[in-house]
Parts: structure tokens; sequence; C-alpha cells
């Protein structure tokens, strides 16, 4: 599957330890404006810099959407959005906000970050077990929306 | 237990308020650095804790725990939409693997 990653989400997955299967599996897209700010993060050497550095390395491809969403956000998650809206993907954000704002005035498919780990999941690549790893490993970066969030979305988990 | 690096980096401030810093430092026995490192941290460690009781409530109102008139003395409109979006958000999403 093609998805187009912000930031975060990029970062969240690059925690992972299933980094590499996801980028085996799937196009992760990122725009010129998410490049620059892996960049950012890649230069302090702590431990999201060095996921950064990872991500870099590794050259995801990157495309810039045609128009721009007329959108109340950061030009990260516009590009995205708009990037996701014209090739008709999914957009990946851990950005709960940014989320609500554009599903409140476009029908533009995004999901969580975690999404990808759940498709893993979905088509037997990891266990369950390893699905809630992951989602704790991304769960060390989060702001305390996305941390609690994400707890909720641990318990519903453990009942699939 | 390990030596912690630090990085050194410089900063602009406005006269006045280097005097304040100078004069604020001297009273506590402590240095530029010391005193701007201080105020640094007494502010994130300010903002942690109000986020640790955002986290609480918003927690104990996903659990049924408390009611919306409670939520909303720890967290503001915005904060309360995003929140609600969010777990209908979770849902839709893993309702989606589960088919």
């Amino acid at each position: 599957m093609k998805f187009a990653v912000d930031t975060g989400a990029a970062l969240s997955l690059a925690l992972s330890t299933h980094f590499r299967k996801i980028i085996n599996l799937h196009e992760l897209i990122i725009t010129e404006t998410i490049e620059n700010e892996l960049a950012q993060f890649a230069e302090y050497n702590d431990d999201l810099g060095l996921k950064a550095q990872e991500i870099l390395k590794i050259k995801l491809f990157k495309k810039q959407p045609k128009n721009l969403l007329p959108l109340l956000l950061e030009k990260g998650e516009i590009e995205v959005f708009s990037l996701a809206w014209e090739e008709k993907i999914l957009a990946l954000t851990d950005d709960i906000h940014a989320a609500r704002v554009v599903r409140e005035k476009y029908s533009v498919e995004v999901r969580p970050s975690f999404y990808v780990f759940l498709l893993l999941y979905k088509n037997k690549k990891i266990t369950k077990e390893e699905l809630i790893i992951d989602i704790n490993s991304i769960l060390i970066r989060r702001n305390w929306l996305t941390g609690v969030l994400w707890g909720y979305a641990q318990n519903l988990i453990k009942n699939l | 237990m390990g030596m912690e690096t630090t990085t050194q980096f410089s900063l602009r401030f406005e006269p006045d308020l280097i005097r304040q810093i100078d004069e604020e430092a001297e009273k506590e026995y402590k240095n530029r650095t010391e005193l701007i490192k201080e105020a640094v941290v007494h502010f994130i460690r300010g903002k942690e804790e109000k986020e640790k009781l955002k986290h609480v409530a918003a927690e104990l109102w996903l659990k049924g725990e408390i009611s919306e008139t409670s939520l909303k003395k720890a967290l503001n409109e915005e904060e309360i939409k995003d929140l609600k979006f969010g777990k209908s958000w979770i849902e839709e999403t893993l309702h989606e693997i589960r088919r």
C-alpha cells in the first residue's frame, strides 16, 4: 500500500522493530517539508534524532502535491493531506488535531501511524504480542493527548 | 552513572534582562548559566505537570469514570473536541481491521 506520511508518523514507524519490514511491504511517501523537518530532528543525537537519521538514509519516495488544501495547519500536514487527497492514498499522522481538522472539511483518508502495525498483524506478519510491543515503542514520544488515546487503543487491541 | 554531556550555545538577550539575570543569580549564589538552566527546567516541569493532569482527566473520561463536566475543568473546548474525535477515530480504525 502507499501512504503519505508526516514527520511524527514517520518517526513512530521508525521506532518500531518492524520498520524494515514496513518499508519492504509498503511505499511511504514524504514531501519536501517533511524531509526538512526530519533533517531538523536528525541534527540531534537523541533517540528521535537517530531515527530521523535512519529514515533519511533510506531515502523514502518524495513527492509534492500539485495544489495545497486550504487548511489552518502546519505546512507539513497540509502537504501530506493534499498529496493523499490528490493521489487517493492514505495519509498517516499521529497529530490528532490535524486529523480532526482535515476530516471536518475533506474526505481525505487519514489513519494513525499504528494502522500500519495493525495491517502487519492482520496479514499475519507479526503476532499480537509484537503488535503491542510496537505500539509501546511509539508511546515514548507522545504528547499527553496521543499518549492517552494510544493507551486506549492498546486496551482495545488486547481484545482483538 | 555516566557523565552527561553538555552542548554550548549562545543566547542573545536585551541588556536590561541580562542585568536582571545577573542580579537574581547573585542573590541565589549561582552563575548565569545555572540560573537560566533552572528557569528553563522549572518552565518545562510546570508544563509537564499541567499535561499530566490533562492526561489523567482524559484517561478517566475514556474509562467512563468522570463526566464531561468534570473533564471541562482540565481540558479546553478544542482539546475536548480532539479527544472525542481521537476516540472515534481509533474505534473506526480498529473496526476496519476487524472486518
